[in-house]
């Protein structure tokens, strides 16, 4: 092992325990003792859905969205392999190949993390990590249900799209931190992808707000009692799901890790479990924009037959990202000139007026 | 929670601290893209400030315009234009550093005399829309004026630019 990174690795682990102890102190500075907490909820029984600590590690925190993010990869490659007409991960785990994600999981783990000589190692190391923190933060501000929310704040949907307006900014420091032309040119085609998207994205999200006339995520579920705000905001749900799209840099906006043109974009210098973790924080990213879609247009945990509100929102959104998926392998990948024009264009145009048309639709029928 | 927030808040002293030493590091930092970061890490303190203190709209704002949109935008032209900060004279940093104690002073000095006024009554939903309303009746012609001469500067910075 090189001896620059053997520092580098030693330095990371020393800085990870000191950020963990550091967020140990400020969580029993602001919360009192949240282990003890957590200890007495788990004996106590199902209250403890309902404890901070569980909520972030297990449900929908940590753990759950790194199973689905697994299953997502797992079933993007048999979804495209089967709409190509090809066969995909055959072989590891006998049956369809359903380890090959368990068998990459490790092969990445494995592999030594290359720090070329002249990179800007404090940036370098630092990116894959923020772009998976940015992705876990969106996902704490999503609510399952009206218990089941990580981090209950009154105006959560602004600050959903706060977050996720940090995603460009690590994809810049990684690109520029690489020092390699790819990834430079790689950085500036994902900030200008993101930058022009999200006002589209944001747009179509104030459709079912002004309906509910809440920023409130929960309140916007709520309003919905009578009738998915899918019917009377088709057309804004139609752009948020093209601008989500484009947002996760997935086909036919994979423009910024253009294989065929730039290597692989702005992640083009990284290997090992930095290159893991990027790809997490997309599919994190993807994870809580289909809550997000599920929450606001298909009526979130609400469903017909009585069952857990969670279990409504979780089925709900496996299919939004069914949905994502399946594009994915539909459609080339367009021009960098073509989704600037239509981020700018149609997609702005479209997207307000989606909004008009959700207001008029939505005094028709009553709403 | 341990300690009620006040001025001698420990969270509030570690945000403004964070703060306020990212302010100095872009400053000064050799790197420029270094400086850019902590530009950024500067915003997130005071938008850490104001969601602890319950100005929620004010701090999610401050993350989704100051953070999300300024931060990175700066950050970009930084990486684009590359790296050339030229060092510069001692002079202009004691002067600067002269008016930003006296700047502080002041904030000081009036700071302590609001604490001494009695406190204000609070201001309820009624006054803020009465507040609106005359800043639109009354006052119409002058937000107005104001505006059309913040568009004019715009516009005037953008032509100045293309030169």
């Amino acid at each position: 092992m090189d001896a620059q990174t053997k520092d580098v690795r030693d330095s990371v682990s020393f800085w990870l325990i000191i950020s963990l102890v550091v967020i140990l102190i400020i969580g029993w500075v602001v919360e009192g003792d949240v282990l003890i907490d957590f200890l007495v909820d788990l004996v106590s029984g199902p209250q403890v859905l309902t404890n901070p600590l569980f909520l972030s590690i297990v449900f929908p925190g940590l753990l759950y969205v790194s199973i689905v993010a697994a299953v997502a990869i797992y079933v993007e490659r048999k979804i495209a392999a089967k709409i190509q007409i090809r066969i995909g991960p055959q072989y590891a785990g006998r049956v369809e190949g359903i380890l090959q994600v368990v068998a990459d999981g490790i092969k990445m783990a494995a592999k030594e993390f290359v720090i070329p000589r002249t990179v800007d190692v404090t940036f370098f190391v630092a990116a894959p990590i923020l772009s998976l923190t940015v992705g876990m933060l969106s996902i704490t501000v999503v609510p399952f249900s009206p218990t089941t929310v990580i981090f209950p704040f009154p105006v959560n949907l602004l600050l959903f799209f706060a977050i996720v307006s940090f995603f460009p900014l690590t994809a810049l420091l990684a690109g520029w931190a690489s020092n390699n032309k790819f990834s430079l040119i790689g950085a500036a085609r994902a900030l200008f992808q993101q930058a022009s998207y999200e006002i589209p994205m944001l747009i179509s999200a104030l459709a079912p707000a002004l309906l509910a006339g809440s920023l409130r995520i929960e309140d916007i579920v709520m309003a919905q009692k009578d009738m998915p705000f899918l019917f009377p905001a088709i057309l804004s749900a139609i752009i948020f799901l093209a601008a989500a799209l484009a947002e996760t840099e997935k086909h036919p906006f994979e423009i910024p890790e253009a294989d065929s043109e730039i290597v692989a974009g702005w992640m083009t210098e990284y290997s090992s479990m930095p290159y893991t973790l990027f790809m997490l924080a997309v599919y994190v990213k993807m994870i809580s924009l289909s809550t997000l879609f599920t929450d606001l247009f298909l009526s979130g945990w609400l469903g017909p037959i009585s069952l857990p509100p969670e279990a409504w929102t979780v089925v709900k959104s496996w299919i939004v990202l069914l949905i994502f998926l399946t594009v994915r392998a539909l459609f080339p990948r367009i021009r960098i000139d073509q989704m600037l024009k239509m981020g700018w264009g149609s997609m702005l145009l479209l997207s307000v007026a989606g909004l008009f048309l959700a207001i008029a639709l939505g005094m028709v029928v009553g709403l | 929670m341990i300690f009620p927030p006040g001025p001698l808040d420990p969270i509030i002293i570690f945000l403004a601290t964070l703060s306020v030493m990212s302010a100095i590091i872009a400053l000064e930092s050799r790197q420029i893209v270094y400086g850019a970061v902590s530009l950024i890490v500067m915003f997130l303190g005071i938008s850490a400030i104001f969601l602890y203190l319950g100005g929620l709209y004010l701090g999610v704002v401050q993350l989704g315009v100051y953070v999300g949109a300024i931060g990175v935008l700066i950050l970009f032209a930084v990486i684009l234009v590359g790296e050339s900060r030229t060092p510069e004279p001692n002079v202009n940093r004691i002067i600067g550093a002269t008016a930003a104690m006296i700047v502080l002073g002041s904030l000081l000095v009036g700071f302590t005399a609001l604490q001494m006024l009695p406190a204000p009554h609070h201001v309820g939903a009624q006054e803020l829309s009465r507040i609106a309303s005359r800043l639109m009746r009354d006052y119409g012609l002058v937000i107005v004026a104001l505006g059309s001469l913040l568009a004019s500067t715009a516009f005037g910075s953008v032509m100045i630019t293309r030169r």
